[in-house]
């Protein structure tokens, strides 16, 4: 497998503050990778440290197999940072001139056919742009250099659900069309379910779960039924995530196997399921260890 | 980088321009009518023996315009490190487009060219300027006889100032990281640097040369001088016949006055000594007992032979803070910025 991002123990630190600590990941190329997990566990500064614009404190970091930061491997990487920046004072025109100038391979054509699919103005100022429209300058500039990997924080975080809808239309398409590999951080699951082919959920700099979204899907499922304790499930079925009431309990499970227990009413499970089921228990499923599933510790 | 710099520059550099091409109209619809009073009065006045009045007349007509142009000249570097130095890293990190821009090309060409290339454009801006205002003030400043009262309105020294100025507020504003403060403290820092090199550096870097000559302030009021009223003269000491210091500006003791009696021991200079032989104190008495007590005035100063050496040195000393500088600001943006 190549891989679009490998670290090894990568930490940075901010004088004390640790924003990304032995962080030891591998996230696979040539597929939309989702990128999950609370606040503060790491995504921006991973990204950041996949771009070449920060220095690992410690650890190392590859990414396409080249170190971040270089002139060449800048060719390689698109970058979408959080919050679209812009200049305010340059028009959409003069940003596209801008990507010309400072990429080898920047394709002039793309880039104008997307501005005028947009229906944008290349008169118009950046800074009288609509967030939307930012983020889709944003996304031209990254994709019109001809990366072979697109790297996106939070992109769609402060738009507004048709903005952001265009904007993940637009991610799709690109990635259609120019099989681009794509690692993309969200807080919206509910988006990446419709993007993202592999999920990499981060918390406090670990992997907490990482593997092809129809997978994960399918090994799954949410069981109901009479109330019994977590101990007594069968030792093939790891438990995510458990709620009780008096007579009745529920769990997430993960499992490889056929659920055969006929007093289980057995549901499959959403992908925001699956991410929160995760997210809010932030410990590892101990008694699966299925060598297909790719949990990466 | 360098066309997208200049890309980001282009409405500052316009601004520049267009303040420069004021001042050149200004100048160009003024300076002439200067050259001309020159050349028909004070060219000629000692033919005519009305050379004081020819003088004033020539420094009243410029006078305003050139007050105006010491200010100008004055301020413009500052300006620069403000609105060009400050803001060009500062704004970057406050608005978040540095991650934009550095995804796309190494932070060290990113640095590299912005303060190369607006460092030679305040360089060019400030050269400009200094070269126009140098031309128009000629005729007045030859007739002012005091070019180290103007001299870092003139010639070279604006170049360096500029260049300082601009890497200051640059500097400041990769430390800082917020414009309105760097800017602050980009004002601040430039304006200390320049007076504390213009009152500490300037009289000693090149070492000043020194004079003995007669003292005529105790007898006749007025001030000892070098051969060349162009010199500048840093200081100016009352030393007695052993060479001790005994005052200033020709006069004895630090209040500046000095008082002198005449008696039955004859003319008495007070802190100096008596003349037994001479009595009735007339200003001819008073002076041949100054010269018999051998008070004399020792001056240091910058003669006018070392005007260019000065400013070389000194656009030397501000080009190459600056240079230091903008290596230390490449170094932080490449291994501490974010």
């Amino acid at each position: 497998m190549t891989t679009a991002i490998e670290t090894t123990s990568l930490g940075k630190y901010y004088g004390r503050r640790r924003a990304l600590q032995d962080c030891t990941l591998a996230i696979p190329d040539g597929r939309v990778v989702g990128l999950v997990g609370p606040n503060g566990a790491g995504k921006t500064t991973l990204l950041h440290l996949a771009v070449g614009l920060l220095a690992p404190t410690s650890g190392t970091i590859s990414v396409l197999g080249g170190r971040p930061g270089g002139p060449a491997q800048l060719d390689r990487v698109g970058f979408v940072a959080q919050d679209t920046p812009a200049y305010a004072g340059l028009s959409v025109s003069q940003h596209l001139r801008m990507g010309s100038y400072l990429n080898k391979n920047w394709d002039q054509a793309l880039a104008e056919s997307r501005i005028a699919q947009l229906d944008l103005d290349p008169r118009q100022k950046a800074g009288s742009l609509s967030g939307g429209q930012r983020a889709q300058l944003a996304l031209t500039l990254a994709v019109a250099k001809r990366p072979e990997l697109l790297l996106l924080d939070e992109p769609v975080a402060s738009l507004d659900p048709l903005a952001r809808r265009e904007f993940l239309q637009s991610l799709m398409e690109i990635v259609a069309k120019d099989g681009v590999s794509v690692v993309l951080s969200s807080h919206q699951i509910s988006d990446l379910e419709r993007v993202c082919d592999y999920l990499v959920i981060l918390v406090a700099s670990k992997v907490r779960l990482s593997g092809e979204v129809s997978e994960l899907l399918a090994s799954h499922w949410r069981l109901s039924g009479p109330r019994r304790e977590a101990s007594t499930l069968p030792s093939d079925q790891a438990v995510v995530d458990e709620s009780h009431t008096e007579k009745q309990s529920t769990f997430l499970v993960r499992t490889n196997q056929p659920i055969l227990d006929p007093a289980w009413n057995v549901k499959p499970v959403t992908l925001e399921d699956l991410v929160l089921a995760y997210l809010s228990n932030p410990r590892l499923p101990e008694r699966v260890r299925s060598p297909g599933l790719g949990v990466v510790r | 980088m360098i066309r997208f710099t200049w890309m980001q520059f282009r409405v500052q550099a316009l601004v520049a321009f267009g303040g420069l091409m004021i001042a050149a109209i200004v100048l160009t619809l003024t300076g002439p009518h200067l050259v001309h009073l020159y050349d028909t009065t004070v060219a000629h006045c000692s033919a005519h023996g009305d050379c004081s009045a020819a003088t004033s007349s020539l420094i009243s007509s410029g006078d305003k315009l050139g007050i105006v142009l010491k200010v100008v000249v004055e301020v413009v570097p500052a300006l620069i490190g403000l609105f060009w130095g400050a803001p060009l890293v500062a704004r970057e990190l406050e608005t978040g487009t540095y991650r934009l821009a550095w995804a796309q090309v190494t932070r060290t060409s990113w640095m590299g060219v912005k303060l190369g290339l607006l460092g030679l454009a305040s360089m060019v801006v400030v050269g400009v300027l200094s070269l126009m205002v140098t031309w128009w003030s000629s005729p007045l400043d030859r007739v002012r006889m005091t070019p180290f009262t103007s001299f870092d309105q003139r010639d070279l020294v604006p170049v360096g100032y500029a260049a300082f100025a601009f890497v200051v507020g640059a500097t400041a504003g990769v430390l800082i990281r917020r414009t309105l403060p760097a800017m602050a403290t980009a004002l601040g820092g430039f304006v200390a640097v320049r007076l504390a090199v213009a009152h500490f550096g300037r009289p000693r870097l090149i070492a000043p040369l020194q004079v003995v000559v007669r003292n005529t302030t105790i007898a006749a009021g007025s001030s000892a001088g070098t051969s060349d009223p162009r010199d500048w003269i840093i200081s100016d000491q009352t030393i007695n016949a052993k060479g001790q210091v005994i005052g200033q500006f020709g006069e004895i003791g630090p209040s500046g006055s000095t008082t002198v009696s005449a008696g039955i021991h004859g003319i008495t200079i007070k802190g100096a000594g008596s003349c037994h032989d001479l009595h009735s104190q007339t200003p001819q008495n008073v002076q041949r007992c100054v010269d018999q007590l051998r008070i004399r005035d020792l001056l240091t100063y910058q003669p006018i032979s070392h005007y260019w050496a000065l400013q070389w040195t000194e656009l030397a000393i501000f080009l190459g803070a600056a240079v230091i500088l903008s290596g230390f600001c490449l170094w932080w943006v490449r291994h501490r910025l974010a």
